[in-house]
């Protein structure tokens, strides 16, 4: 498993950049309300990379991590078939 | 990397362009008396003391919103200013300028035409760029306070060559 990590750069003109690593799936997307409550600042722009796309296989007697499988979505699939 | 973000913290308006525009006839009054009885006060400008028409005054929308960072910028810089009524008076580059928060709560630099727009400009960007270093110094005392009683930890800190400053958290228990 990744190591779970959040940059976050302080730019002098007064705007935030900060990026969530090493979650997968909609965990990162909890980290948006996350982080504008801890900057007290709301987000303007955001970008999902890759691993916003796998999902965590849980198996539920362990509640372990087991792999990580692609998930791509709807709205994706369908606009690639229509190519 | 799963998601990046750009955020702008809630004392600072998005950036855009400066838009000028003619203050309120109630409110050019208002800035002539203020004017005029400043002149008899502390007046300092030859040119200014020569002026006793009226003047036209205009306002320049800023990108600051919180009154107590706009009092550290100024004091920064090392510019005296006052509070009259709903008004932040100073002196900067020798000109007599004017803040006022406007309905959205953003602060508008106010001048009259005795101020080039050129001159405001550089007036409103100076001021501001002391402002945004003072909000950036800000940010960074209140997440470090923050920051360990939320499950991150500080692995590292640098400084990067436009004066960015970068931190980097493990995250804990979440």
């Amino acid at each position: 498993m990744l190591k779970r990590k959040i940059e976050i750069r302080l730019r002098p003109d007064g705007e935030i950049e900060a990026e969530v690593k090493g979650f997968k799936g909609k965990k990162c997307t909890d980290y948006i309300a996350f982080l504008e409550e801890l900057l007290e600042a709301e987000t303007i722009d955001s970008n999902y990379r890759a691993e916003y796309y796998e999902q965590e296989v849980l198996l539920k007697d362990e509640n372990k991590v087991l792999e990580s499988i692609e998930v791509i979505p709807e709205s994706i699939l369908k606009a690639s078939n229509k190519k | 990397m799963s998601v990046s973000l750009i955020l702008l913290p809630l004392g600072l308006a998005a950036a855009g362009m400066i838009g000028i525009k003619e203050v309120e006839k109630a409110d050019q009054l208002e800035l002539e008396k203020l004017r005029a009885k400043k002149q008899k006060e502390v007046a300092t400008d030859s040119i200014e003391k020569e002026v006793s028409k009226p003047l036209h005054w205009y306002a320049m929308e800023t990108r600051m919103k919180d009154l107590s960072m706009i009092g550290n910028s100024l004091d920064n810089l090392g510019c005296l200013y006052q509070s009259i009524d709903d008004l932040i008076a100073f002196r900067w580059r020798e000109k007599d300028c004017f803040l006022r928060q406007n309905e959205a709560g953003l602060y508008e630099a106010i001048f009259n035409d005795l101020v080039t727009v050129e001159v405001a400009q550089k007036i409103v960007a100076e001021v501001q760029e002391e402002y945004t270093k003072v909000l950036q110094a800000q940010v960074y005392t209140k997440l470090l306070a923050k920051a360990e009683e939320r499950g991150l930890i500080l692995e590292s800190e640098e400084i990067e060559a436009d004066n960015s400053v970068l931190l980097t958290f493990s995250v804990q228990g979440r």
